[in-house]
């Protein structure tokens, strides 16, 4: 009954990196949950109730709008790749899989977080940035 | 490591010895003793075949329907009959069996597949049990009366509205979806709890079995994607029986806001069913090519990441309504991203059989199955992300055939290749092999002659829903041949039950580990014991049962687990109660003893009292606070401590020393009881409640020229202001009396609670001058609808939050609570600050948003 | 940034295949004697071919089938691949002993997943999105100076069809002129509708409250079948129309014979079925102009003779059929809101003759 004891050993991360792991993991899917409710409801509402329809940079107004926001999220995504690339670096030497998971079950779990991180602000960044193929190539209130 | 039996031993009890685990975990018998039953096993099969059950009633829809089409201008069926045929079968498919028979099998293998004795809420699951087994009745006895719902599983409004669906039978849909809702949710956060808090040590994040993973990320998207839902069947239900106007264009409504609200959760909901085929696929493969699934993390990513795709592509359901291009172009882009993750997953799907060998044996033909027709209905799908592409075939055959692809290719074949491979860990035998190669081969064949001449049909200009068709229109043969087909497919199913009832008595005896497979439910016993692991498993890999094989040939199975021989648990679980290991969320590191309640009745009648309150909506909205009262008295009576709890000295709530501290008092040791995760995830719900709320706000806002709508007056500031200070100030009290008993101080928990209440009696009390002088309510217009409702909604939450103080304050002055044991002030405390902070945001969007967006 | 996108070889204004000719079987010819026995109706389509998404006679439509061609011939390669793939796996190394060890070396397949579940198929998305962007910017960029428009009302279960600048008003039938595109502009009085008429275009939702647009045009003279798409109802099936696609010479006789009130009655026989019309309950829910028959609740009769079909396109426009119709329309379409006229013989034939006059 005295092995237990060893489960709870301490975490090698701090808080703060702990929720900075947590944004590498996150920052993907959130970022473009939110940056696609908000460039959606930008142009529909922009669409019907006639507004930002001036020219900025020789660009429709709502065109440039979104290709800023579009932006500004692909890059945070990639922030996030990068943070969860740096976790990624630091731990993969770590096991990975297998081994007596009672003890240090860690070692396994904090490169995975990583990997998935790093996974996910690809995808994201990527299905992200593909928005602005509509923006770019259509007719933006057609 | 514990004490591990030696080798050679079998199973076996001793006879004649009494078993005080056993007798502590058994089922009761008896008719009364059935209803009482909470063990997951029990639930998840009852899930499981009460899915079956609806399957079959919605299948003879089908064949009915089929036979009306078999030729142009058929008789067979009339129109009314038609229409309530083909509703009962899309909303029966979806809500009473693929999602609940999904649920159940995860219900059923979860704690099996963690390690763990039962789930976290044994009475919540069988509450959802009874909820969903109610509202299917109820469901199919709307077609009994002959005014079942005729409105399609979709619903849209107006045509189900008020005005063009006068009859029950809407009633009925709307009625019984809220009330469904209320089952799938129930069953999605006793899954996430379980899997959080229940797996066994060593089951870190990165261990945990694809199926389980798969079972998480449905869980999750049912927390997401079902509360819109239920605010959009609320409302329609209230457009029907109060004469409020969301959907109503007359009034400021839009017909839309429902589409919208649907499909956020309708477009999800196809993955919900899929995910979890996913994930039984993923089980059934490693085992089959003796092989670890290869790529088991890169599978992971791509379940989450389709989890949170499908919530990107609801709007690719409507591009036919004319919504802006670019907006809806966003949709195809989200539609057409989510092919990567699943092709990923049928990648490392053939990538495991390529390393490994294949086993043909009956669950891996159905695995094969699955991929041929989910990677056809896959290629339809990205086909009608492409809006042009989408505009022609939208609502024909063509999308019918596409979205059966997908939902038999992908779920009704992983869910027969997993009774395949799951029912001797049921039943104890094995189904048999050679019945299961022609049921797949008729299934198999049927379902393709059925379903791929649609694909034609539907370009050829057949749209969905039409109960009959002219001659001439180059329809007919190809019809034919689907509705001829349709009897082949029955024909395998009909097989299917044969080679069931036949296997369940004389099939051959299966033993613990028919398959040689690797995860930890093929450890326990074929059937389990109740209990199901004597000694709470230590799982070092992923496959823990081939990694033991590797590492310690003699030892073909994690004996601990299942020895009965054991007389204690490696981690101190007691006998004398129902106890499971509760471990922390990421790292399955060993935290306390779950202490999990008995056999009970009271989730039978919480389900009745709830369905009351659901059918009196139907009838009279009188009935439903009668009911709502009624809810709150079982509630109460769930969760009012027996005499023996309420005793200090009770064993729950005391630690022996060396021993981990039980749930009850947990909190108090650093770590939180599964009721916490319980209640963040209640507040999650509640929030995507609110926020469905908010949108539906927004979305009329944005529709309208004026608003308010029809020359009412924007709201007055002064009252609503301080009303919210009030609601503030009321959660300092409840922070003190949380403190206070954390302490021991009983005057402070008394005091506390009190002021706290009082508090909220005033913020009601200030709410009901406000709304008595206005001079609109919810039947004005869509504006008053949605004013009204929002308030109404988050009174309600106040009322039901001072009901349960008054309960937690009872408690209190019998001296229930104190320094060790306090979690339900704790939990009480959570809830009345999420209510209260809850309110800023209505707040700013019902009084400040009609100044603040004016100038739009 | 923005660039107007042509498909090569389509656009739309032009006619590229030759003309189409519709199979029209002789409807005229249907004695008295069948509608005494009006419930034997048996509805047929014999007046427009399969309403096919791939047989386009229009611009829109054929940017459409285009698109089809090359996703069947990406997704045709996708599927071959990955089904031959399996089944290669399959049965190659296939072994019948369930007792096989499990082999837990580290497995060398993980750049299959790469290959075959990422790059590749990413690859052929970003292929497809590119020619599902084209095709959608194509169909974005009709417009025309002086557009045709055609105001079309949704209704539970036929279309009501106004030509605003001419200022009469039709049903469940549209005329246009061939080559020239057309804007119809779409609602709908009762519940959602959706507007198809695949040989020439996508779907439009018709919905109350909303005002949509859709382009048509058709490059063919030819009759083309529309139908709902949208379930509305227990009559949806039921819910068809038909484009009549003419030269610009035969359109504007069809306009200028429309825009005419409707023919005085000639004969005694047609005056009496006038009386019989305008002194039944016909009155309030149809339209004869310049007649006391003012009812807008169903189609406009003024020129129902000159249509070619009845009940929504369900059935052919002949004596037969629409005595049928008159005497029970509920039996073939049932739950409509015309109820069934009771009428003696000699009034029938009246009213039908009068109908039938109005040409």
């Amino acid at each position: 009954m005295t092995e237990q004891t060893a489960v709870h050993s301490p975490t090698p991360l701090e808080r703060r990196q702990q929720l900075w792991l947590w944004f590498g993991v996150a920052a993907g899917p959130l970022i473009w949950a939110i940056h696609l409710v908000l460039a959606y409801a930008l142009q529909s509402l922009s669409c019907q109730w006639q507004f930002l329809h001036t020219t900025i940079l020789g660009m429709h107004g709502l065109r440039f709008t979104l290709l800023v926001i579009t932006i500004l999220a692909v890059l945070l995504i990639v922030y996030g790749g990068v943070v969860a690339y740096g976790f990624w670096r630091r731990f993969r030497s770590l096991e990975y899989g297998q081994g007596d998971g009672r003890r240090e079950p860690e070692r396994g779990r904090l490169p995975f977080m990583a990997y998935v991180g790093v996974a996910f602000s690809a995808l994201f960044a990527l299905v992200t940035l593909l928005m602005l193929t509509p923006i770019l190539a259509l007719d933006i209130c057609g | 490591m514990a004490t591990i039996a030696s080798p050679g031993e079998t199973p076996e009890r001793m006879a004649g010895s009494p078993d005080t685990l056993e007798r502590v975990w058994q089922p009761p018998g008896g008719f009364i003793g059935w209803f009482s039953v909470v063990n997951h096993r029990s639930i998840g099969q009852r899930y499981i075949v009460t899915g079956m059950f609806f399957f079959i009633l919605a299948g003879i829809a089908g064949l009915l329907m089929r036979i009306q089409l078999a030729v142009p201008e058929n008789t067979f069926l009339n129109p009314e009959l038609y229409n309530q045929l083909f509703t009962l079968h899309g909303t029966t498919m979806m809500f009473l069996f693929a999602v609940p028979i999904m649920e159940g099998v995860g219900i059923y293998l979860v704690p099996l597949m963690i390690g763990a004795r039962d789930m976290a809420f044994p009475r919540l699951n069988a509450f959802g049990y009874y909820t969903f087994l109610i509202s299917g009745i109820v469901l199919w006895f709307s077609l009994l009366i002959g005014s079942a719902p005729d409105g399609g599983w979709f619903a849209y409004v107006p045509l189900t509205g008020p005005r063009f669906s006068p009859g029950p039978g809407i009633d009925f849909y709307a009625t019984l979806i809220t009330f469904l809702e209320v089952a799938a949710l129930v069953a999605a956060v006793e899954l996430i709890i379980t899997i959080f808090k229940m797996r066994a040590p060593g089951m870190s994040l990165n261990r945990i079995p694809l199926f389980v993973w798969a079972i998480l990320v449905m869980a999750f998207m049912i927390v997401f994607a079902m509360p819109p839902l239920m605010v959009a069947s609320i409302e329609l239900m209230m457009d029907r029986t109060v004469g409020t106007h969301f959907f109503n264009p007359a009034a400021g409504g839009d017909p839309l806001l429902w589409q919208h609200l649907f499909w956020f959760f309708g477009h999800p909901e196809v993955y919900i069913i899929l995910i979890p085929g996913l994930g039984m696929v993923s089980a059934i493969v490693a085992t089959f090519s003796r092989r670890p699934f290869v790529g088991h993390t890169l599978v992971v990513i791509a379940l989450i990441a389709i989890g949170f795709l499908s919530f990107g592509l609801w709007v690719h359901h409507m591009f036919a309504v004319g919504l802006p291009i670019v907006g809806a172009s966003f949709f195809t882009v989200a539609s057409v991203m989510i092919a990567i993750p699943s092709g990923i997953q049928i990648f490392a799907t053939l990538a495991t059989m390529w390393s490994g060998k294949v086993v043909l044996k009956a669950p891996m033909l159905f695995v094969l199955g699955f991929i041929f027709i989910f990677v056809l209905g896959g290629i339809t799908g990205v086909m009608v992300a492409a809006i042009p592409f989408d505009l022609q075939v939208h609502d024909t055959y063509f999308v019918v055939a596409h979205f059966h692809y997908v939902l038999i290719g992908g779920a009704v074949f992983p869910l027969f290749a997993g009774f395949y491979y799951w029912f001797p860990k049921l039943t104890g035998r094995l189904l048999d092999e050679r019945l299961g190669k022609w049921h797949f081969w008729l299934l198999f064949i049927g379902f393709n002659a059925t379903f791929f001449p649609m694909h034609i049909t539907g370009f050829l200009g057949m749209p969905r829903r039409v109960y009959t068709f002219l001659p001439g229109l180059g329809w007919d043969l190809l019809n034919f041949i689907s509705t001829a087909a349709t009897f082949v497919l029955a024909a395998g199913i009909v097989l299917f039950m044969f080679n069931v009832f036949k296997s369940w008595r004389q099939g051959q005896v299966a033993g613990n580990n028919p398959w040689g497979a690797g995860t930890l439910e093929w450890a326990a016993a074929s059937p389990p014991a109740p209990y199901n692991f004597r000694s709470t498993p230590v799982v070092e890999s992923l496959e823990p049962l081939w990694y033991k094989q590797a590492h310690d040939p003699a030892e073909h199975e994690i004996r601990h687990v299942d020895a009965a021989n054991e007389t204690q648990d490696q981690f101190g679980l007691q006998d004398f109660q129902r106890e499971s290991l509760g471990t922390s969320p990421l790292d399955a590191a060993p935290e306390q003893r779950i202490v999990l309640p008995g056999p009970s009745i009271i989730p039978l009648l919480t389900a009745l009292a709830v369905a009351f309150t659901f059918v009196g909506a139907m009838i009279d909205v009188v009935l439903v606070p009668i009911g709502a009262f009624l809810v709150f008295l079982v509630i109460v009576a769930w969760h009012w401590p027996s005499r023996e709890e309420q005793a200090i000295s009770h064993p729950a709530t005391t630690s022996p020393p060396g021993l981990l501290p039980t749930s009850v008092v947990a909190s108090n040791h650093g770590s939180q009881p599964p009721i916490w995760g319980g209640m963040l995830l209640l507040l999650l719900i509640e929030s995507v409640v609110f926020a469905s709320l908010i949108s539906s706000y927004l979305y009329l806002r944005s529709g309208a020229i004026e608003w308010p709508l029809g020359g009412i007056e924007k709201p007055d500031l002064l009252l609503p202001s301080i009303n919210v200070l009030v609601l503030l100030a009321s959660s300092i009290p409840i922070f003190i009396a949380d403190q206070g008993i954390r302490k021991g101080n009983q005057t402070r928990l008394r005091f506390g609670l009190i002021a706290g209440a009082v508090l909220a009696i005033v913020f009601l009390t200030l709410k009901y001058i406000e709304y008595s002088s206005l001079d609109y309510d919810w039947t004005s217009n869509a504006y008053g609808s949605i004013v009204w409702t929002i308030t109404g909604f988050h009174s309600a939450h106040v009322i039901s939050l001072l009901l349960k103080t008054i309960v937690v304050v009872i408690l209190a002055f019998k001296g229930y609570f104190t320094a060790e044991r306090n979690i339900g002030v704790q939990v009480n405390g959570i809830y009345w600050h999420f209510v209260v902070v809850v309110w800023i945001p209505l707040f700013i969007t019902l009084y400040l948003l009609p100044y603040l967006l004016d100038p739009l | 940034m923005h660039s107007t996108k042509n498909l090569p070889h389509l656009t739309w204004t032009q006619k590229q295949k030759p003309p189409y000719r519709p199979k029209l079987l002789p409807g005229g010819t249907v004695i008295l004697a069948l509608f005494a026995a009006g419930c034997r109706q048996t509805p047929i389509n014999n007046l427009t071919g399969i309403p096919s998404a791939l047989d386009a006679r229009g611009p829109a439509a054929a940017s459409v089938t285009e698109l089809w061609w090359i996703i069947f011939g990406l997704g045709t390669a996708v599927f071959i691949t990955v089904i031959g793939l399996m089944l290669w796996i399959v049965l190659r190394r296939r072994v019948g002993v369930e007792e096989t060890a499990v082999d837990l070396r580290k497995a060398r397949s993980t750049p299959l997943i790469l290959w075959g579940g990422i790059v590749i198929p990413f690859v052929i998305l970003m292929v497809f999105l590119f020619f599902s962007l084209r095709t959608l910017a194509f169909l974005q960029q009709v417009s025309a100076a002086e557009p045709l428009t055609i105001e079309i009302t949704g209704r539970m279960w036929w279309w009501e069809v106004h030509y605003p600048d001419e200022g009469f008003a039709t049903a469940n039938e549209i005329h246009i002129p061939v080559g020239r595109p057309v804007q119809i502009r779409g609602t709908s009085a009762d519940v959602i509708h959706s507007f198809w008429v695949p040989q020439l275009n996508g779907k439009q939702d018709f919905t109350p409250g909303r005002l949509d647009t859709l382009w048509l045009q058709a490059d063919e003279p030819g009759t083309y079948r529309g139908l709902c798409a949208e379930f509305c109802g227990l009559q949806h099936a039921r819910m068809q129309l038909i484009v009549v696609a003419q030269p610009a010479d035969q359109f504007e006789a069809w306009l200028e014979q429309q825009r005419l009130p409707a023919p005085e009655p000639v004969d005694a026989l047609t005056r009496r079925g006038q009386q019989v019309f305008l002194g039944s309950a016909c009155v309030y829910c149809h339209t004869v102009r310049d007649t006391n028959a003012t009812g807008d609740l169903g189609p406009d009769l003024t020129h129902l003779a000159s249509r070619r079909t009845l009940a929504a396109a369900i059935l052919e426009n002949n004596p037969g059929n629409l005595a049928g119709w008159i005497i029970d329309p509920q039996h073939i379409k049932p739950g409509n809101l015309m109820p069934p006229t009771d009428l003696d013989s000699a009034d029938l034939q009246a009213l039908l003759a009068y109908l039938n006059s109005l040409e």
